[in-house]
């Protein structure tokens, strides 16, 4: 009997792994496979050290050190974790376009956010003009998109027909229609045009250089808007903290965070020109549906049964 | 815990937790707090995880990890350390 461990571990409600789910998987696993269901890590985590699979949600690399029989992990996520890129087993993740739209829309809807200067602390309860400040036109703005993968794409489809032009920053070397693409050997000049700047880069050697070398902050324009959807650890909070502190017209629209929930005494609770979206980009009616399309098609290799 | 033995802790965590890759504090390990809450920190329940295994694996030493369960807070952590110094 082999053993598939789902690590249904998130504290979310919506992010708990429906039933259907779970039956789809047994019924595609046939019945040499048992399931064993892992709900959170304050509990017995035994069964980590028992699977010859695991499909779930990332956890630390050493829970499986003592496991000989595991052959392959699949994480319910767009990325592989850092810590998990070195490790000694097969390990794959959800395809990124199941959530690429969401995502991008989300990372929309926050850059008009702060675009149309929504008070970020103020009671829309009440029916009064200070909720707001007074809007930018997206026509008159450049946007700035750092990562040409499948959300950054995405955006720059949203954003072309909206925005006065569209500029990405990329490894990348083919040319878009529409759009001026910039490699980083001119990020300088990518970064001091922007008006609007989407993050929609892994966290990678690269990102780390552009972005924590120390000089990204001075860069950027004293009223840029910037919309983070890639990682909380992109940028070093503190820096980012001062450079909004600093220049109160500048706005930081983020849906990630380092930790995730982010503490009420985070500093960037301290600033009015912060907003912070749980991490929800990716929560949309019918994704599990397409994570259950997904993981089928994993489980149902051969090589992986 | 006496102040050189804590330092000693500090310096000793601060070079674990620079070799883990999954772990991003907000403010150093040699300076926090000792009552700063983890979760504060940059440490989350799996971080708190990652940062248990990344200790006994640096004094090379087993024990179970619901031990982490209970660390609240980082002086719980510098605690934890001390027994094997």
């Amino acid at each position: 009997m082999k053993n598939l461990v789902l690590l249904d571990t998130s504290s979310q409600p919506f992010w708990k792994m429906p039933e259907s789910f779970k039956t789809k998987i047994q019924e595609a696993l046939g019945p040499e496979w048992a399931i064993i269901t892992i709900s959170g890590f304050g509990g017995d985590v035994s069964g980590l050290k028992l699977a010859d699979a695991i499909i779930g949600f990332p956890f630390p690399l050493p829970l499986i050190r003592e496991n000989k029989n595991l052959k392959w992990v699949h994480f319910l996520t767009a990325q592989v974790p850092v810590s998990w890129q070195k490790a000694p087993v097969e390990v794959t993740v959800t395809n990124s376009s199941v959530s690429t739209s969401a995502v991008a829309e989300h990372g929309l809807y926050l850059a008009l956010k702060g675009i149309r200067r929504e008070s970020f602390l103020a009671n829309h309860h009440e029916w009064s003009l200070s909720n707001y400040g007074i809007a930018r036109s997206t026509q008159a703005l450049k946007v700035g998109i750092v990562g040409l993968g499948k959300i950054g794409s995405k955006l720059c489809d949203f954003t072309k027909p909206l925005f006065k032009e569209v500029h990405v920053l990329t490894h990348r070397t083919e040319a878009l229609e529409g759009v001026t693409v910039y490699g980083h050997a001119d990020q300088s000049k990518f970064f001091g045009e922007i008006d609007v700047l989407f993050l929609c880069t892994n966290l990678n050697p690269q990102s780390e250089k552009t972005f924590k070398s120390g000089q990204f902050f001075g860069l950027l324009k004293k009223d840029i808007v910037i919309v983070n959807i890639a990682r909380g650890e992109l940028l070093n909070e503190a820096e980012l903290h001062d450079f909004l502190a600093e220049n109160t017209e500048s706005l930081y629209l983020t849906d990630v965070t380092t930790p995730e929930p982010y503490p009420i005494k985070g500093i960037l609770n301290d600033l009015e020109n912060v907003f912070i979206s749980p991490h929800v980009g990716a929560r949309f009616h019918g994704i599990w549906k397409e994570l259950e399309g997904e993981v089928l098609l994993k489980v149902k290799t051969p090589e992986n049964l | 815990m006496n102040h050189e033995v804590e330092q000693v802790v500090r310096v000793k965590l601060n070079e674990i937790i620079s070799g883990i890759d999954d772990i991003y504090l907000s403010t150093s390990v040699l300076s926090a707090d000792s009552n700063a809450e983890l979760p504060d920190l940059g440490i989350d329940s799996l971080g708190r995880i990652t940062l248990f295994y990344g200790i006994i694996d640096y004094f090379k030493v087993t024990e179970d990890e619901t031990r982490a369960s209970d660390w609240k807070k980082l002086g719980d952590v510098f605690t934890f350390m001390k027994t094997y110094l």
